[in-house]
């Protein structure tokens, strides 16, 4: 079995987060960069199936060099190999392009069985690179998964259970194929010390874009599809009347405010 | 400027979603005199589907009907619709932005070699280019993310985004049907379908929800939430911590992970107002707080606060509600 997790960096939090004018999101004063929490459980996902089956698990990130960290933890978590896809064109990538990297870069490792991404980053909530995957790499897609509940590299088959507005589907692919999981979907294991001594003494292979074949023209500001113009506050509240009072009284006013505006 | 715009339609409880309804008006706007809305349905079965896309303003109808689109499947309709769009080139393409609406989009734009922009709480023409407005960073932030793809311009839109049109906004253009374009073989099936706990929580269309937080203290703290909205004939709604504790199920969760309402009233009971909550139910027509937080964050986008026991203040509340509703 051979997964390929992939992992992202995102601002530590919202607070300063602007877009520079080629759509490239950043943080204040160069501000702090972590994984994305979401990451932990694609990378947990993969490991289990890595315990239970055999095999191997990557990891795999596209960005600068300051990714490395990232891709370092995800080494100390417990996975075999991680890459970097660094370059200077990548600038500006929004994600429908950065899914052409990431499909370059897995074509690059290639003879995958499964895919593994979170299901939408922290930063853009977006959702867009698990499917766009699948259709680069014309291979299925199943998002949203809240359980695999069997995975079988024999019969090259996976079966999942995906949890939408309604209730819980569950679905079966080919292999191989690339799918999303949910927060919750295990619990991501610690990184040991002794994990995390070995990780920071391995070197992580960079590559360029021309190392994986991917043409810098599809991506990056110029390449991408769509762009960020502007990253805003949302808008600013109405104000609100205050309601006093003992319990009895607050209800009382409350009630004959919405009666009076024939709310019901 | 005359466009021609494509709404993805699903299907709802009876006939089309009301997210379809609600996009097909926003496409006509969107289209411009002269210019076309072409609702297009892939499914197992067209009943009512044609007469609900026109009701809701579509000037034209795609049908493709084969028993291989019964469900979603993302290699299907990516199928189908890719074919199609390839064929045909329309400027826009819309779609409900739903978990699978999301998926369909990403893989649609990726078959047509251009990007999707997800979840849009707005969409407006800036001169030539089509720019949505998205929840970013949970909602912290909002991006306002042009889609300058030179095929389709592809972009889900949020549920409650825009008003449901005037019935009979339509229409009543032709109808046609294709032949869906589909892959020899499916690498995907859907093995089946578990709905939540036998009864569907119809958030989305309710004019009343109340929503249980934290501050109910445990899962038997929803029972005052349950009596309110009984009483109001209103929905049960809840916080993302309450949902991951697992006090209720996901299908309650309001919010930026969850479900984005906007009924007439929305009562918050014991919700401090996390921004990923806020981003699910900010535009309500009338919004109640109750907290004993006076500086919780729900208070900011309250139309109405209270503060205080909700345990004391909910069952008042409920009681009172019966009182006039009944005289």
């Amino acid at each position: 079995m051979k997964a390929i997790v992939f992992v992202k960096e995102v601002p530590e939090t919202p607070e300063g987060v602007s877009v520079s004018e080629n759509g490239q999101v950043q943080a204040a004063g160069g501000g702090n960069f972590l994984t994305d929490p979401i990451d932990p459980f694609a990378i947990e996902t993969a490991l289990q199936i890595k315990d239970a089956k055999g095999g191997e698990v990557h990891a795999v990130t596209a960005g600068n060099s300051r990714a490395e960290k990232i891709l370092k933890e995800a080494l100390a978590m417990g996975v075999d190999n991680s890459y970097l896809v660094a370059d200077d064109a990548l600038e500006g990538s929004d994600p429908n392009a950065i899914a052409r990297v990431l499909a370059g870069a897995a074509k690059k490792i290639g003879d995958y069985d499964l895919l593994v991404t979170g299901d939408r980053a922290a930063d853009d909530n977006s959702s867009i690179v698990t499917a766009a995957l699948a259709q680069l790499l014309d291979i299925p897609v199943l998002t949203f998964v809240s359980e695999v509940v069997d995975f079988d590299a024999d019969a090259k088959k996976i079966r999942v259970v995906r949890t939408l507005e309604n209730g819980r589907q569950v679905m079966e692919a080919t292999l191989p194929a690339v799918i999303s999981v949910m927060k919750g979907i295990h619990e991501p294991r610690y990184p040991s010390l002794l994990g995390i001594r070995k990780a920071s003494k391995r070197e992580v292979p960079s590559w360029s874009l021309a190392d994986i074949g991917v043409d810098p023209s599809t991506v990056g500001a110029a390449g991408s599809p769509t762009k960020i113009r502007s990253l805003d506050p949302p808008p600013a509240p109405s104000g609100v009347e205050m309601i006093t009072g003992s319990p009895e009284e607050m209800a009382a006013t409350l009630v004959q405010r919405i009666m009076d505006k024939k709310v019901l | 400027m005359s466009k021609t715009i494509w709404v993805v339609a699903q299907r709802g409880e009876s006939g089309i979603s009301r997210t379809t309804k609600e996009i097909l008006g926003k496409a006509k706007e969107l289209a411009g005199d002269g210019g076309a809305v072409a609702g297009i349905y892939c499914g197992a079965s067209k009943d009512g589907v044609a007469e609900g896309l026109q009701a809701a303003g579509a000037s034209q109808v795609v049908l493709m009907v084969d028993p291989k689109l019964d469900t979603y499947v993302a290699e299907t309709y990516t199928s189908a619709l890719g074919a199609l769009a390839r064929d045909r080139k329309p400027d826009v393409i819309l779609i409900p932005g739903t978990l699978n609406g999301k998926e369909l989009a990403a893989s649609l734009a990726a078959s047509l070699d251009g990007g999707a922009v997800q979840d849009c709480t707005h969409l407006d023409w800036d001169g030539d280019v089509l720019v949505g407005t998205r929840a970013f960073f949970g909602g912290n932030l909002t991006a306002t993310v042009e889609n300058r793809s030179s095929g389709p311009k592809i972009f889900s839109v949020k549920p409650k985004a825009f008003p449901l049109p005037a019935d009979g906004a339509g229409g009543g253009g032709d109808v046609e049907e294709v032949a869906p374009e589909l892959p020899a073989s499916a690498r995907t099936t859907v093995v089946e379908f578990l709905a939540d706990e036998g009864k569907t929580v119809n958030l989305i269309d309710a004019n009343v929800i109340v929503s249980g937080g934290r501050g109910l203290g445990d899962p038997e703290g929803f029972e005052i939430v349950n009596d309110l909205a009984a009483a109001l004939g209103g929905a049960v709604g809840a916080s993302r911590a309450v949902v991951d504790a697992g006090w209720i199920p996901y299908a309650h969760q309001v919010g930026q992970t969850g479900k984005t309402v906007k009924p007439k009233l929305y009562i918050a009971c014991g919700i401090s107002g996390a921004i990923q909550h806020l981003a699910g139910m900010r535009t309500s027509d009338n919004i109640v707080a109750i907290n004993k937080d006076e500086n919780a964050p729900i208070f900011k986008v309250a139309h109405y606060g209270l503060v205080g026991d909700v345990f004391e203040i909910v069952p008042e509340l409920t009681k009172k509600f019966k009182e006039a509703l009944q005289g």
